[in-house]
């Protein structure tokens, strides 16, 4: 079939791109290290964690291992943030409350890489990591040059989420140490070989940066996935929600503060994945393209102030953090029995009240959502969460208080 | 004019294992078929590629969709022949022999696409009095929500789909819905169709005499490719512009390509087309952005049973 194919266009000459520049921000005196994040929790209930934490790929329900901290009214816990390795400050919060410890960049970022086609089917992702592979000069900054990386080349060749098993999964450290055998999965063998290249994970080799690019069928407009201990990483996607002002961007904490890392962007020192919807897999839609390469340019542009010694200081924002999996309801013979409901379809990120209907069965009758509080649903009817039987994920929705960036000495006043 | 009364009807789903509409409301009516149920009608609901389901992919080996060809059907049975022309040929024991007296009256099969085609009707002949009663039925009934009718009939482009070893075959697309996913309101809407096509021929069969009637049709002119360099990769993707708006006018000058520097690439030619299928992601390794269509009328005339 499709014997004709009429090609008989005008080449235009049209306007570039529009990339924005980087937005300047008012710039009140930079406050200096040892701050606390602090988080305004909900009075959510939150089943227990399980033991250890089960391979990406059997994961059931989220391993929720915070909850041990008690919400006490307003519910106040801390982020310790400080320099270097050194003991954490353990500020005016009892010692009941969770102290997390992480690192800030002392030094300029020099080594960032931009991945896409992490999931073979991702459009966006893919196509930009191809052409950048082509035309790199687009990630060029005055203190560094970001590398494009077409994270699976494999399963982008046959536009598949993946090949074996799911890449951004892979980056456990069972995973990463384990000794290849010729059986493992297309995706084991290619994190190793992601992780030589921009780790490895968790040492001084590490790349300093990783943006990870991807897609979701779900109805989530510009959404951050950042790791809430990573001070740097939220401060970006801060800005980036700023000046991303006139289409809806969210903050979504995927990964429990204590739990393993395993995604792509968890090989850096810092990473930030950028998940742009809705889009179908294998489709890419032009709007949702050039809205990932200005994201990302603007990323690449921070990097570079943050380089040059600008000040990111302190600031209140909201996250999504996930709380847990709502699964599909199922046949015995394992068959969808019922859809997500129209009433909660595109819903993303607005709030789901106790008693609001969240499935449509196929008979017709309604199943009502029975939680005790208010939700956040995301990656609602994600057609890649159909295998994790995944129909959302629950978040809660919080206001964080970050602290400032230390400001860096221009490398010529050393 | 009179036509035999229908006997037997089949619904097809999963022909693409990831267009998630037809396998869900097909394995559903296998569990409880009420309402597919009509007096004096045999309605058998049927999985038609049920590896490439499971795997939740368009298909194992090839497009199911396109190997209903007489040569295809008649190859001897082998372990190397594709799964899909292997399954085609049992499809075509149980349901036809395509071209016979035996074969069903009536296949529905079930699609969904990724582009923003609403309910669309597929027509494979624009000379068949007894479909085109059916969807000016089915489009009346489903109104204020608009129902288009797709006419495939060309000569140079033959489909042998998985319906046509029917004497009445019908295409049913319904979309947006991203391959993989299952959306209510799309759900709802193929639903519709189905009941309001079954109801049709449950009138038919009554006696119920239909009087003449005029459709308005789009038809197939030509397939268009994403522009590619010499490596046939893709150096230009659908314009925003182009982007969701099947069966719109596209008139020429109009922006349908924009490449990845930003360069705008506008519809040839001189002639008003109404483009389909655009964006649709299991074209892309067809080699099809979008079809051309042009708009025309179509009309039957008044049919009844001849039972009564
Ligand atoms: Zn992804």
């Amino acid at each position: 079939m499709g014997a004709s194919v009429q090609q008989s266009f005008i080449w235009l000459p049209a306007g570039l791109l529009p990339l924005p520049l980087p937005l300047p921000l008012p710039l009140p005196p930079p406050l200096l290290l040892k701050g606390s994040m602090t988080f305004h929790k909900g009075p959510s209930q939150r089943s227990p964690p399980p033991p250890g934490y089960p391979p990406a790929r059997q994961l059931k329900r989220w391993p929720v291992t915070w909850q041990s901290v008690k919400p006490e009214p307003p519910g106040k816990f801390v982020i310790q943030v400080f320099k270097d390795f050194q003991q954490p400050f353990t500020g005016r919060y009892p010692t009941s409350h969770r102290i997390y410890s992480m690192p800030v960049p002392q030094e300029p970022l020099r080594r960032v890489a931009v991945t896409g086609g992490t999931h073979g089917n991702e459009m966006c992702g893919v196509y930009l990591a191809r052409h950048w592979l082509q035309a790199p000069g687009e990630l060029q900054q005055p203190s560094f040059s970001a590398v494009p990386v077409l994270a699976n080349p494999a399963a982008a060749a046959v536009c598949r989420r993946h090949i074996g098993c799911d890449l951004n999964r892979s980056f456990t450290k069972a995973l990463l140490t384990a000794s290849p055998t010729p059986d493992e999965p297309y995706e084991v063998t290619r994190a190793r070989e992601l992780n030589q290249l921009l780790g490895p994970k968790n040492s001084s080799q590490a790349f300093d940066f990783v943006l990870d690019l991807h897609n979701t069928t779900a109805n989530m407009n510009t959404c951050f996935i950042v790791n809430e201990t990573d001070l740097f990483a939220m401060h970006l996607c801060h800005r980036l929600q700023l000046q991303n002002s006139e289409s809806p961007s969210w903050i979504l904490v995927y990964q429990p503060p204590e739990s393993e890392t395993f995604s792509l962007d968890s090989v850096s020192k810092h990473g930030m994945t950028i998940e742009i919807g809705p889009q179908p897999q294998g489709v890419l839609q032009a709007k949702l393209f050039y809205r990932m390469r200005s994201l990302v340019a603007s990323t690449l542009d921070l990097i570079e102030l943050f380089n040059q010694g600008t000040a990111f200081p302190a600031f209140e924002m909201e996250i999504y953090r996930l709380l847990e999996y709502m699964e599909f309801p199922r046949t015995e013979e394992g068959d969808l029995a019922g859809m997500v409901h129209p009433q909660i379809q595109d819903q993303d990120f607005k709030p789901l009240q106790p008693g609001t209907p969240i499935f449509q069965m196929f008979s017709g009758k309604d199943v009502l959502y029975e939680g005790d509080s208010t939700v956040y649903p995301v990656f609602i009817n994600e057609a890649a969460y159909y295998e994790k039987n995944i129909a959302f994920m629950k978040t809660e929705k919080l206001t964080v208080s970050v602290p400032a960036l230390p400001v860096l000495t221009p490398s010529p006043a050393h | 004019m009179t036509e035999k009364p229908i006997k037997k009807i089949a619904i097809f789903g999963g022909t693409h294992g990831n267009e998630l509409t037809g396998v869900s409301l097909v394995k559903h009516w296998l569990q409880d078929g009420t309402e597919i149920q009509r007096t004096g009608l045999e309605v058998k609901p049927f999985i038609t590629n049920p590896r490439a389901v499971k795997k939740c992919m368009r298909y194992i080996d090839c497009d199911l969709n396109r190997v209903f060809d007489l040569e295809n059907l008649g190859k001897k049975i082998s372990e190397d022949l594709p799964y899909e022309v292997r399954r085609a040929q049992e499809i075509n024991h149980l349901f036809g022999p395509k071209d016979s007296k035996g074969s069903y009256d009536i296949i529905f099969d079930l699609h969904n696409t990724t582009s923003n085609m609403g309910c669309t009707l597929i027509l494979e002949d624009s000379k068949n009095d007894f479909l085109i009663q059916m969807f000016h039925y089915i489009k009346t009934y489903l109104a204020p929500l608009p129902c288009y009718v797709y006419l495939i009939e060309h000569p140079s482009h033959k489909y042998a789909t998985t319906r046509s070893i029917a004497r009445y075959p019908v295409g049913i697309e319904v979309g947006p819905q991203p391959q993989g996913v299952l959306r209510a309101d799309i759900l709802d809407q193929m639903r519709k169709m189905i009941k309001h096509a079954l109801d049709f021929i449950y009138h038919f069969n009554e006696g119920k005499e239909f009087p003449p009637c005029t459709i308005e049709a789009y038809k197939i002119m030509e397939k268009v490719d994403f522009p590619r360099n010499e490596n046939g990769e893709i150096i230009a993707i659908i314009h925003p512009n182009l982007q969701d708006q099947d069966w719109k006018p596209l008139y020429p000058g109009d922006p349908v390509f924009v490449t990845l520097d930003g360069k705008t690439i506008p519809l040839g030619g001189d002639c008003t087309v109404y483009p389909v299928f655009v964006n649709e992601a299991a074209y892309y390794e067809k080699k099809e952005a979008f079809a051309k269509t042009t708009k025309l009328t179509l009309s039957a005339k008044s049919i009844h049973s001849s039972f009564h």
